[in-house]
């Protein structure tokens, strides 16, 4: 009996952490493509993630040196 | 790629400074996805204070955590702030979990998910080393107070995990070391360095940083009392929650000493443990209300259901 409660309880724990979740994923997926709440480091940081995507996943490129050297030519005034 | 404020918003994306609108949603939509997370975590972690009455903790934790104006804003921008936050929180629920064992096993995993997370954490963002020594602060605190070999397993993967995982993913760092950090240090340098173009940003006493600190985490003196209280509630059960309060105060000390201007995203790893302890308030004065309310109309068993055969 007291197994059972135990596993019911865990259950409803999860249960309603997938709900709060699912809950906040939906309150703040509206108007994403807005310039209200906009910071100009999204673009660096969208650019740059699409950079090191392109690198790691598509060219497979894990040269260190050649990362420091692109990676600076590009983002380097990032924060000046 | 900077924006030009003399620019329209259209003709700033036209140039190239701005991503496109298609773009820019997509680049937020993971960040969302992280706040969501991060919002599902800290609901777990009301568990950490009352197995049975969890769920009112994490509600409150929830909701003060998703009304705070950073996380309004932040939450949706395209930033490393939200993920540095998440991976945070899901190193310091290990921890927790880590010094709750009910095995050596237990122990060790959980000591895996702190190292792993808390590396991700300052892998996302160099201030996130402040979760790092945290995570093994909480590990000293834990092997101080039991001296068991469970207590080593929890804290040796903390000890080894963090660094390995910020050197793999930093593959700019991998043919010199030394060099790629100083230059990550550098560059905070160069932001600390912008004090003097902004006057009216910058934080040069610790003064204003205690200023700074409470206008943008606590808002207003009432949520400050408020937290002060949690704070005292956390005390008297000190033994269970320090994990978080451990956490919480390095992090909150980190962001003090070493903001150097009032931003709002430097301030966002602060809320996590400001929504903790306001939960933790409203939630501990409802579990007692909803105790004391039960004791009340609980009908003495004695009385009403004598047993068989007693004398009563």
């Amino acid at each position: 009996m007291r197994l059972a409660a135990n596993a019911l309880r865990k259950s409803a724990k999860w249960l309603m952490t997938g709900m709060v979740f699912l809950l906040v994923l939906i309150l703040f997926s509206g108007s994403l493509d807005s310039y209200r709440i906009y910071h100009p480091d999204e673009t660096f940081w969208i650019r740059s993630g699409q950079w090191t995507f392109q690198k790691m996943f598509i060219e497979k490129d894990f040269s260190s040196i050649q990362w420091t050297k692109t990676y600076t030519e590009l983002f380097s005034h990032f924060g000046m | 790629m900077s924006w030009d404020w003399s620019l329209s918003t259209q003709a700033n994306i036209d140039a190239g400074n701005a991503v496109p609108r298609p773009e820019l949603r997509a680049g937020r939509y993971p960040i969302v996805l992280l706040t969501a997370l991060t919002a599902g975590i800290l609901f777990l972690i009301g568990f950490c204070f009352s197995e049975t009455f969890g769920w009112i903790y994490g509600l409150f934790i929830v909701g003060f955590f998703l009304s705070h104006p950073l996380v309004e804003v932040l939450g949706k921008q395209a930033m490393l702030d939200v993920p540095a936050i998440f991976f945070s929180l899901v190193s310091v629920y290990c921890a927790w979990r880590g010094i709750h064992y009910r095995s050596g096993r237990e122990a060790f995993i959980f000591g895996i998910g702190g190292g792993l997370f808390s590396g991700l954490a300052v892998s996302a963002k160099l201030n996130a080393g402040l979760v790092v020594i945290s995570i093994l602060t909480i590990g000293i605190i834990n092997l101080y107070l039991r001296r068991t070999r469970n207590d080593i397993l929890f804290i040796l993967p903390n000890l080894i995990l963090p660094a390995l995982i910020f050197f793999v993913v930093n593959p700019q760092i991998w043919h010199d070391l030394l060099t790629g950090i100083r230059v990550m240090l550098e560059h905070s340098q160069i932001i600390a360095a912008r004090r003097s173009s902004r006057p009216n940003e910058a934080l040069w006493t610790i003064n204003d940083a205690l200023r700074a600190f409470q206008a943008r985490v606590f808002g207003d003196y009432f949520h400050l009392a408020l937290w002060i209280t949690g704070c005292l509630l956390m005390k008297a059960n000190l033994k269970q929650n320090y994990p978080f309060v451990v956490y919480g105060f390095i992090v909150m000390a980190g962001v003090i000493a070493w903001t150097p201007l009032n931003w709002d995203r430097f301030y966002l790893p602060a809320v996590p443990f400001y929504a903790i302890v306001l939960g933790y308030t409203l939630g501990s004065f409802f579990e007692s209300l909803f105790v004391r309310m039960t004791q009340k109309h609980a009908i003495p068993m004695e009385t009403s259901n004598p047993l068989p055969g007693s004398k009563d």
